[in-house]
């Protein structure tokens, strides 16, 4: 029988708090710093430990940089991985769904704890974009490094663009 | 728990329980739902016509804001946008000949929502990635979730266009 698992146990929010700590070298992104000097985190009604995790564009590795040791992300079965996943998704979505705010959908704890699962859940995102439609985008993007959809692209048209990446990766069909 | 927004989609017809909780202004005599649940835009796209795009003024992809707003989730920069779009803050949200009207909620000082006017006088309003809904009153949704509607702005009607 398929036990649950305690949403303790997912410790991404180290990995993906490392991926984006703007002070970090490893995330440094031209221009950025600069141009975010004259906001505060009271702009955005946040502490100033969350505006750090927005100040910066979704994690996309530019040069060399060096991987989090992999302890650092506990290993999961497929299974495993899907619950968690799956749990995580249901916690975030029942938890914004009433929310306009995109700091809020991204910012909040499942969501980066999804962040933090890594690579291996790539599909499930993708999975969950073309069932659910929903705000995975920064999540793909931090993940992957990378973002297919064209510059402007709508909602549909960045779903699309993703969902087609993703078949071209053969993470979906 | 089941999702809101499939691709297949599900037009509801009466008020969820968990909205009702949320917005305890909201209740079936004063509220009716008016589209399914879409994640594809927010209640400030839809405050401004737009159904295609999330608003939300995060410097970087994958959320829209216009170039001419600041960047910033402020009260300032969300009336730089609906300043854009011909608005400017009056003083009643009664309905107003030949005026469209948009309310905006804050809370704790930072805008969390708004809400259009229709022809009718009642209210519309995308709730978060839920669906929209038309009500009575600006009040309904007055609360923990949203707080309450700072300021109502209104521009001038763009009188629609008949058969030539």
């Amino acid at each position: 029988m398929p036990r649950d698992i305690d949403l303790t146990e997912v410790d991404g929010s180290r990995w993906s708090t490392a991926l984006t700590e703007p002070n970090s070298s490893r995330t440094a992104v031209p221009g950025q710093a600069k141009s975010q000097t004259s906001i505060t985190a009271s702009d955005f009604g946040v502490t100033t430990s969350l505006f750090r995790l927005m100040s910066v564009q979704p994690f996309v590795p530019t040069g060399s940089f060096v991987l989090p040791p992999t302890a650092m992300r506990r290993a999961y079965t497929s299974d495993e991985l899907s619950r968690v996943f799956h749990q995580l998704a249901d916690k975030w979505y029942g938890e914004t769904k009433f929310t306009s705010s995109g700091t809020e959908l991204v910012l909040h704890p499942a969501y980066q704890r999804i962040i933090g699962l890594g690579p291996a859940v790539l599909p499930l995102i993708l999975g969950e974009l073309q069932e659910h439609p929903s705000h995975w985008f920064w999540a793909l993007q931090s993940v992957s490094g990378e973002d297919p959809a064209p510059s402007g692209a709508d909602f549909d048209g960045r779903r699309q663009a993703w969902l087609e990446w993703g078949r071209l990766k053969g993470y979906i069909r | 728990m089941a999702r809101m927004g499939t691709v297949k989609g599900l037009h509801q017809v009466m008020l969820s329980d968990e909205m009702k909780t949320a917005f305890p202004g909201l209740n079936d005599s004063n509220t009716d739902p008016a589209s399914d649940a879409t994640a594809a835009y927010n209640c400030i796209a839809w405050a401004a016509e737009d159904t295609t795009r999330w608003w939300w003024p995060i410097p970087a992809p994958p959320f829209y804001w216009p170039e001419t707003a600041p960047k910033a989730v402020t009260v300032p920069a969300f009336l730089a946008v609906f300043a854009d779009l011909g608005y400017n803050p009056c003083d009643s949200a009664g309905l107003e000949a030949g005026y469209e009207k948009v309310a905006l909620y804050v809370r704790a000082g930072v805008p969390t929502h708004a809400a259009r006017q229709l022809s009718t006088g009642r209210w519309t309003s995308k709730i978060g990635q839920a669906e929209d809904i038309d009500h009575a009153s600006l009040d309904c949704l007055e609360g923990d979730n949203y707080g309450g509607v700072f300021i109502i702005l209104r521009r001038v009607a763009v009188p629609l266009l008949g058969p030539s």
